[in-house]
């Protein structure tokens, strides 16, 4: 799997038989917690996603991502910003705080 | 509206094509995503808010009513929820195809096939796993995606009249290089 310039090897991904209200997107990059994807599958446990496949892997230095977006007054424009493994220190002022 | 879908497909290509496939060793790793504004049978976000907004007014005054022992009433406003949602392009499979994902903070899961249909690659491996469920994530943060379980392989999505869940499916899930 290729997220950016992320590479993401041996990454567990579910294919949709069908679906319903995705008219124009194919899926879902699910960054929450591992803890959601507890038995959602038939063999039980935990799902690894995307963020941990690519931390245990080492190909970025901190288990967490950061998420950058602003309002817009546009129909669709990219002005967000997802960063794996750290966060963009150019996107805020002053310190970051953990609450 | 047709020409405007199609600005908007483009800008999520856009997105897809800039996303180079290198391994890259150096932490953290950016990935530009596309804000993105659907306007399936809502005239505007505003409108779509509105709505949203009299639902769960609705809703509240009809828990009100059952609180006290009359019929509960379900409010059946028909909206569309996701006014607003992030994507970014994904690429899976050797070679990938590139997908267009909602970036979801509120589930875990990664899948894709809902509307492109699955590709599969030589590097691409059924894990016979099933998708048997799949939390209910009532937090709207980013995509305001929200997962309701109703039953085995079933869930809805959005605000679409979640009582009735339009039932929707997951199939198998696969570790792909």
């Amino acid at each position: 799997m290729t997220i950016g310039g992320l590479v993401i090897e041996n990454q567990g991904v579910g294919v949709a038989e069908f679906a319903f209200g995705f008219g124009g997107v194919d899926g879902i990059l699910g960054i929450g917690p591992v803890d959601l994807t507890e038995g959602t599958t038939s063999s039980g446990g935990d799902i690894p996603t995307v963020l941990d496949t690519a931390f245990a892997a080492g190909s970025i230095d901190a288990n967490f991502i950061g998420v950058s977006f602003e309002p817009t007054t546009q129909d669709s424009v990219t002005n967000g910003e997802l960063t794996f493994g750290g966060v963009n220190e150019s996107k805020f002022t002053g310190q970051l705080a953990f609450v | 509206m047709a020409r405007l879908s199609a600005l908007l497909t483009i800008a999520v290509a856009a997105v897809a094509i800039s996303a180079k496939p290198i391994v890259v060793r150096n932490s953290p790793v950016t990935l530009p995503i596309a804000r993105r504004v659907n306007l399936t049978g809502t005239a505007n976000v505003l409108k779509a808010d509105q709505a949203r907004a009299k639902v769960l007014k609705g809703r509240s005054q009809a828990s009100k009513k059952a609180a006290v022992g009359k019929v509960f009433a379900d409010v059946d406003v028909p909206v569309t929820n996701t006014a607003v949602i992030y994507t970014a392009g994904v690429g899976v499979g050797t070679p990938p195809t590139t997908y267009n994902l909602i970036i979801d903070t509120g589930s875990s899961n990664t899948w894709v096939g809902a509307d492109s249909e699955y590709v599969q690659t030589s590097s691409s491996v059924d894990t016979g796993d099933e998708v048997v469920s799949l939390p209910w994530q009532p937090a709207c943060r980013i995509s305001c995606s929200v997962w309701k379980h109703r039953s085995t392989l079933t869930w809805g999505w959005g605000f679409r009249k979640s009582v009735t869940a339009r039932a929707s499916s997951l199939g198998r899930s696969s570790p792909i290089r």
